[in-house]
């Protein structure tokens, strides 16, 4: 039976997994679902920006009730929870068990900030009689940003497994691929949210 | 500690907060709407290109995978910024 390496902080190196010998990073299955998920998020990209070509002074005018700040602010919360799963990525690779806990406990912690502030917005935006049936301009907001809502939730849920395993499993080759392919779900969370906080927030009429 | 600061993620996200504050400042201040717009959608291209390559490691050629990140990248920015170009105001 295999024997979980359990110390505190491991430091085996896991040499198949360093030097850059492998060019994929996570498995294949991940990858087809990015790839697929991306596509289907550039279709309603695409989507979004036909009817704002149809109603221009509605989706202008709907957009001045968003705050650019709030966007922003997630833009960087996002990008520094993405960077700490990225440093995860690559103390597991080293094999360091005690320091892939703790960043992907940081990136958790940090990446909550993003629902935080998401709730905030909804919530006043709701309680400021603007919903999904406002107009198009707001169907399209609650369902992309909802959307994107989701796949941040299970990528969190994603993350919380990744930390249990750490706990529990040998840093092996096996955990590595694991810790890799859920980072770069995390990662397309954030590459999501890189176009739509641009594409609803910020996109002034000419 | 202190060799996380030499990772090229660790690089690639400075450079991302930097460029995500430089999109804030453009759409806060009053450049002209038009060249701003350009310039924000463009630099969000360059933010998923950083995230592709460095936190994803699609830097390492893996193909065919990063050949369809950057069709993805390349349309996506594409189709936001020629409809837009093309809405009549």
């Amino acid at each position: 039976m295999h024997q979980p390496d359990l110390s505190p902080d491991g430091g085996q190196v896991v040499p198949a997994l360093v030097g850059g010998q492998r060019k994929l990073v996570g498995d294949e299955g991940v990858w087809f679902f990015i790839c697929a998920d991306i596509s289907l998020f550039g279709v309603l990209f695409g989507l979004f920006m036909l009817e704002r070509y149809k109603a221009l002074p509605l989706f202008e005018q709907s957009r001045l009730a968003l705050d650019p700040l709030l966007g922003a602010l997630n833009t960087l919360i996002l990008l520094t929870s993405s960077w700490l799963v990225a440093l995860a990525v690559h103390s597991a690779r080293a094999g360091r068990r005690q320091a892939v806990g703790h960043y992907l406990v940081l990136s958790m912690l940090v990446g909550s900030g993003f629902a935080v502030t998401k709730v905030f917005e909804y919530w006043h935006k709701i309680t400021a009689g603007i919903t999904l049936l406002t107009n198009d301009f707001f169907m399209f907001y609650f369902a992309l940003t909802g959307l994107h809502f989701l796949h941040f939730l299970v990528g969190m849920v994603v993350l919380a497994v990744c930390w249990s395993k750490s706990r529990q499993q040998a840093m092996d080759a096996q955990y590595v691929v694991w810790i890799e392919a859920s980072g770069c779900y995390w990662h397309m969370v954030d590459l999501l949210w890189i176009v739509l906080f641009p594409m609803l927030y910020l996109l002034h009429a000419p | 500690m202190n060799k996380i600061w030499h990772l090229p993620a660790t690089r690639a996200w400075l450079v991302l907060v930097a460029a995500t504050a430089l999109v804030f400042t453009l759409a806060e201040n009053n450049a002209p709407a038009g060249i701003a717009t350009i310039a924000i959608v463009l630099l969000a291209a360059f933010k998923l290109r950083l995230v592709f390559l460095y936190f994803m490691e699609l830097s390492r050629d893996a193909m065919p995978w990063r050949m369809f990140a950057e069709v993805w990248m390349v349309v996506v920015t594409s189709l936001i910024l020629g409809i837009y170009l093309l809405t009549p105001r």
